[in-house]
């Protein structure tokens, strides 16, 4: 590689790294606690409830719905989710279909009985703090899109680290750290070597937290194509008076789509459904389909079949963004090395910002160009 | 004093690529199955963080 080709690389590593290096490091520290999101859940709530009639028969969610409206006079229901690991469904309730999170109510219900089942929410403010710094920085869709911005700007260093590699490595043998020479010599190869072997997970989180701050974007184009493909034919209808029975609506979707399984249901009006449908939303059950939804809309007016969409390509490569971006999908071990990585990368990061700054304060005591003060 | 001799490309990026084709297997496999192979694809994409503390240690300047 030419010197002049080695500097333009260099160039492009050192800025690109430099710009997102303080928002990596964000995102690296309130990443770790978020590996771990099940097991700090499951260690600050404690699994003490059971279900009322253990394996006793299931309330219909109609009669499930009824109840919970009962405990929220003059709301309507908006969504409607089911717990994979025990009889429990979430109702969400509000003033309108339509409204916003902040005006929502959650709600659990036990299938076996209808009672309320406590919140498991120890822990939740701090835990839903730290999601949002890592995903928006409270800032909401612009926070969102510059940390994937900053995300494209580490994937492009993480590319031109490679480039580098070669060049740095060419008189030395992999692995080598030259611990007894300058600090800066020692912090350079661990730099390198820790780089360049962490490559395929530092890419793969890397592109998939990009792709995950195009979430917004992503299914605001599967509403307005894929889905608005799919109610066109019911465009205009207004919101039934009375809605046709939702057990029988779920019971359709769950034929329709066999080998799936329920993940939640959107009301009439609400945002992921039309004023005249249930959209009742499954995912696959092997460990690749589990990420992935197809909705299946039943007219609430008659109960009768509307239409089912497969997801389009693009909403998959979100849905399994998201997994692999946070590791959660494959078991403890995995979510170990993962923290362990994360760790890593913070050391990568920090050795860059340090190699930096020692070759600028170089450059000042000798007063030399950075670049000569580095050869 | 004898001056090193450059590396070759392939010699340079051996190493590192079978650690990079071990480790997205193992990410990706993790993504394919459940149960027990969780484990052996963990440990796949752990490879990439014991091979160069094996070297590390072992070298030195």
């Amino acid at each position: 590689m030419e010197a002049s080709t080695i500097r333009a690389w260099s160039w492009v590593h050192k800025w690109t790294s430099l710009i997102c290096t303080v928002f990596l490091l964000m995102l690296c520290v309130t990443g770790l606690p978020l590996i771990f999101h099940d097991e700090i859940d499951g260690a600050l709530n404690p699994a003490q409830w059971e279900p009322t009639n253990p394996g006793g028969a299931h309330l219909t969610l109609d009669e499930v719905l009824s109840i919970a409206l009962e405990n929220r006079p003059g709301e309507v229901p908006i969504f409607l989710s089911f717990d994979t690991d025990r009889p429990v469904v979430n109702v969400t309730s509000g003033p309108t279909a339509d409204a916003p999170g902040s005006q929502m109510h959650f709600a659990s219900f036990d299938l076996t009985s209808g009672n309320l089942v406590p919140p498991a929410d120890a822990g939740e403010d701090v835990m839903e703090f730290i999601l949002q710094l890592h995903t928006d920085m409270f800032l909401g869709l612009p926070g969102m899109l510059f940390l994937g911005l900053m995300g494209l700007l580490f994937v492009i260093a993480t590319v031109s680290g490679v480039v580098l590699y070669a060049p740095f490595m060419r008189k030395l043998e992999f692995g080598t750290v030259r611990r007894k020479q300058s600090p800066r010599l020692k912090w350079l190869d661990y730099h390198n070597l820790l780089g360049i072997v962490t490559l395929a997970w530092v890419l793969l989180v890397g592109i998939t937290g990009v792709v995950n701050t195009l979430a917004t974007p992503i299914i605001e184009a599967w509403k307005n194509q894929e889905l608005a493909d799919l109610i066109a034919p019911y465009e205009g209808q207004p919101m039934p008076a009375e809605f046709a029975s939702l057990q029988a609506a779920v019971d359709q979707a769950v034929v329709a789509a066999p080998g799936m399984q329920l993940q939640f249901v959107a009301f009439p009006g609400s945002s992921f459904s039309t004023n005249y449908h249930y959209a009742v939303f499954l995912h696959g059950n092997t460990p690749l389909t589990e990420h992935m939804i197809t909705p299946v809309i039943i007219s609430a007016a008659d109960g009768s079949f509307g239409g089912k969409r497969d997801m389009p390509w693009y909403v998959k490569a979100l849905s399994l963004s998201g997994p692999l971006h946070f590791g959660d999908y494959g078991g403890l071990l995995l979510k170990i090395i993962w923290a362990a990585l994360d760790v890593v990368t913070i050391v990568i990061l920090g050795s860059g910002l340090y190699l930096w700054l020692s070759r600028k304060r170089r450059a000042e005591e000798t007063g030399l160009a950075p670049e000569a003060a580095a050869a | 004093m004898k001056k090193a001799k450059p590396l070759p490309l392939r010699r340079i990026f051996l190493i590192p690529a079978l650690l990079f084709a071990i480790s997205l297997g193992g990410l990706i496999w993790a993504l394919l199955v459940d149960g027990p192979q969780d484990v052996l694809a963990a440990l796949a994409v752990g490879l990439c963080l014991l091979v160069p503390a094996l070297y590390a240690f072992r070298r030195g300047g």
